[in-house]
């Protein structure tokens, strides 16, 4: 018995020693394994754990108009979400109503889901809002801070701005051009956390300062803007027109004072997964094409004066139509005057003139100026997706002697309403073409950087633009655009009215009527070009463009003080 | 019994010597360690200084853009054109009248320096013959001198 009793508690004994041994063993494979087989693992994870490392999103620039007046600043705003916990108790609703002034019914109406976590009560909470509800600390509530885009003028300049996504990164417009600029450089703050993740004290922490975005000054006036997009709207509204287009420029400097374009967008009602909506996104005084007519006789002009071809004396016979190359080439009213100077010749928008003219400068020279006026390359103003245009020149493939005829007075050619406007802007200045820009300056936390006009290239000689400005003079006061003078002011000016082409050729029923000048017309202040696109009343420039450039002009000239430079009598009805 | 009670002194004498030594270094050992304590705290409270600062300083500059933000809004041109045309019931101009004003003087005293005005100048009055004759001679004598200046 006893040596049974004995023997049992020996394999008893055995049994716990190898149970406690093996138990040993695993323990220290176990170990070894940890420390020493998946040690790099482990030792990631427990630095990922212990180490924090959080990004410190920099502040975006604000965007400023010429006097510094905010167009779009950001600012923090909050997201108030709520959890399970929070419909435990009424109280908590009512606590947070205060809070959000909202009812505590609303609230708690706001029930979550079957599977939902938390759910949102309030979005886009102002800052100091936020901050108190963040205070309360009321339980199941929480606040997410985010920045936010904030325009005070509303879509003033909508589609010159652009805007920025969800990450704060500019999607569109000078968002989008200047987001190295408006979005600064992120941080980063590395810290040893405790166990919730927040910086323990006197332990190591390293922080990498984010740099702020820059404040960027437009040349943009908010003034002149909302002018020029009140009276663009009121211009497509009376001519039932499917778009239009108007810059305003200072034509010394090239810096762009105002640039609306239709159809536009709502900044406040953005919706990127509406297709029908990004197609209005684009800055179509950039990125769209279109024929002039007959405003680049301006151009046409000042290349014949630059040669000495022609003075504004020149006289020409205009007895009918001109057949070139087996086109019959008529003028816009089928009329025609005779003997014709060529100040007449932009008085009355002869085509048949335009075709004289060109033949005397001849391919070469003709889009020699072309290029000279910067068409058929990007004006490199600040924003992208800008179109060089179309100019097929008589070295390019496809070029046929008839299109120097249709050349002449705008057709066969394709520009953007910039390159129109800063071309014109080059007579105007005496013939210097100037680059033009959207940026005046930007400022940072080391100082502020101005933008100095940038002169690109002396296109006619100061005489031939005095000339052809004179003649713009007689053209916008004694020619076909009457509706354009501004009273007790001299201008200068052209209208234009250009078929469009379509699939089967020009069509006569749509035009793009459009008007471009400058005033006061001997030391030009302001230059505006006004484009609206296929008016259903009327078809003609001087009918429909003149007016909107002589309302604009006429306040622009009282807003910048430019004294009277005449006093003329207004023509027609206004 | 002498020799034992002089021994005896001495030992005594060494080992308060050793005594002596023994809490100054304790007293160097506390004092290092309160010195490392105090630094410490400090370095703990100035850590949360630091933090609590540059909180702060975050939550002022949020609170500044929020206010721009706002009187961006309520300098806003539709506000303004709101307000002028619905509460004060103003209406936008019809008429200009331009009037031709003189160019006025700044009041630092120095009489040539004026404030920029694109109008036109004041027109000088007519004045007498001899007023005139008066300001023919005091121009030509300006023009004299400022010869003789450049020459010289």
């Amino acid at each position: 018995m006893t040596q049974q009793t004995s023997g049992l508690a020996r394999w008893r004994l055995i049994l716990v020693v190898l149970l406690l041994g093996g138990g040993t063993l695993a323990l220290m494979w176990q170990m070894a394994r940890l420390q020493l087989v998946e040690h790099e693992k482990y030792q990631k994870q427990a630095e990922r754990e212990h180490w924090v490392k959080v990004p410190i999103v920099p502040d975006r620039g604000t965007i400023r108009d010429a006097n510094g007046h905010p167009l779009a600043i950001a600012v923090s705003t909050f997201d108030v979400f709520v959890n399970g916990d929070f419909f435990q108790s009424r109280q908590r609703a009512e606590a947070l109503g205060r809070l959000l002034e909202m009812s505590p019914e609303t609230i708690m109406s706001r029930k979550l889901e079957r599977g939902e976590k938390e759910r949102l009560v309030a979005a886009s909470v102002s800052y100091q809002r936020g901050v108190r509800i963040k205070e309360q600390a009321i339980v199941g509530v929480e606040v997410r801070e985010k920045m936010e885009r904030v325009y005070p003028e509303d879509s003033l300049a909508a589609s010159v701005l652009g805007f920025v996504g969800r990450d704060n990164v500019g999607l569109t417009g000078l968002e989008k051009d200047l987001n190295l600029e408006l979005g600064g450089v992120a941080g980063m703050a590395v810290y040893e956390g405790d166990s919730l993740h927040r910086p323990i004290p006197i332990a190591f922490r390293q922080v990498q300062p984010p740099k702020g975005g820059v404040d960027v000054i437009l040349t943009i006036d908010r003034y002149v803007q909302r002018l020029v997009e009140s009276q663009l709207d009121k211009a497509v509204a009376k001519h039932r027109a499917k778009g239009g287009t108007i810059i305003v420029m200072n034509p010394k400097t090239g810096a762009i004072l105002a640039m609306a374009s239709r159809p536009t967008f709502d900044l406040a009602r953005l919706n990127l997964a509406d297709n029908a909506q990004s197609e209005l996104y684009r800055n179509r005084a950039t990125t769209d094409m279109y024929e002039p007519g007959s405003v680049l006789k301006i151009l046409t002009m000042a290349g014949a004066l630059d040669e000495k071809l022609i003075t504004p004396n020149t006289a020409f016979m205009d007895n009918g139509p001109v057949v070139k190359y087996g086109w019959t080439i008529d003028t816009w009213n089928g009329r025609h005057h005779g003997r014709e100077t060529m100040t007449q010749v932009l008085q009355n928008s002869c085509n048949v003139g335009a075709v004289w003219i060109s033949d005397l400068l001849g391919p070469e020279r003709f889009y020699k100026y072309m290029k000279r006026f910067g068409l058929g390359q990007p004006t490199y103003v600040e924003l992208s997706g800008e179109s060089p245009g179309v100019v097929r020149t008589d070295v390019d493939p496809g070029w046929r002697p008839i299109d120097l005829a249709t050349n002449s007075f705008g057709q066969g050619i394709a520009i953007t309403p910039l390159q129109l406007a800063t071309a014109v802007s080059a007579v105007a200045n005496g013939g210097l073409l100037m680059r033009p820009h959207l940026v005046k300056a930007v400022r940072g936390e080391v100082g502020v950087r101005t933008f100095e006009p940038v002169v690109v290239r002396r296109v006619i000689s100061p005489e031939a633009a005095k000339q052809l400005t004179e003649m713009m003079r007689a053209a916008a006061e004694d020619g076909e655009s009457k509706l354009a003078i501004v009273p007790d002011y001299h201008i200068a000016g052209k209208t234009g009215t250009a078929s469009i082409s379509g699939e089967g050729g020009y069509t006569q029923q749509s035009t793009i009527a459009s008007f471009v000048g400058f005033a006061p017309y001997n030391d030009p202040e302001i230059l505006v070009l006004v484009k609206i696109d296929e008016p259903q009343d009327e078809p003609w420039g001087s009918l429909v463009a003149s007016p909107v450039f002589s309302a604009i002009t006429r306040d622009l000239l009282t807003y910048f003080r430019i004294p009277p430079t005449a006093m003329v009598a207004a023509q027609g009805t206004r | 019994m002498a020799v034992l009670s002089r021994l005896e002194k001495e030992t005594s004498r060494e080992g308060s010597g050793m005594g002596n030594s023994l809490w100054a270094v304790w007293g160097l050992l506390g004092g290092g360690i309160l010195l490392l304590l105090f630094q410490t705290s400090h370095l703990t409270s100035t850590g949360y200084e630091v933090q609590r600062l540059e909180a702060e300083k975050r939550d002022w500059q949020r609170r500044n853009y929020q206010l721009e933000a706002e009187i961006g809004r309520l300098q806003s041109l539709e506000r303004i054109q709101n307000e002028a045309t619905q509460r004060l019931k103003m209406v936008p101009a019809t008429q200009y009248l331009y009037v031709v004003g003189g160019t006025p003087r700044l009041s630092s005293g120095n009489d040539r320096e004026t404030v920029p005005n694109r109008y036109p100048r004041e027109q000088k009055e007519t004045w007498s013959w001899w007023g005139r004759f008066w300001e023919d001679v005091r121009q030509w004598s300006a023009g004299v001198s400022q010869d003789l200046g450049d020459r010289l």
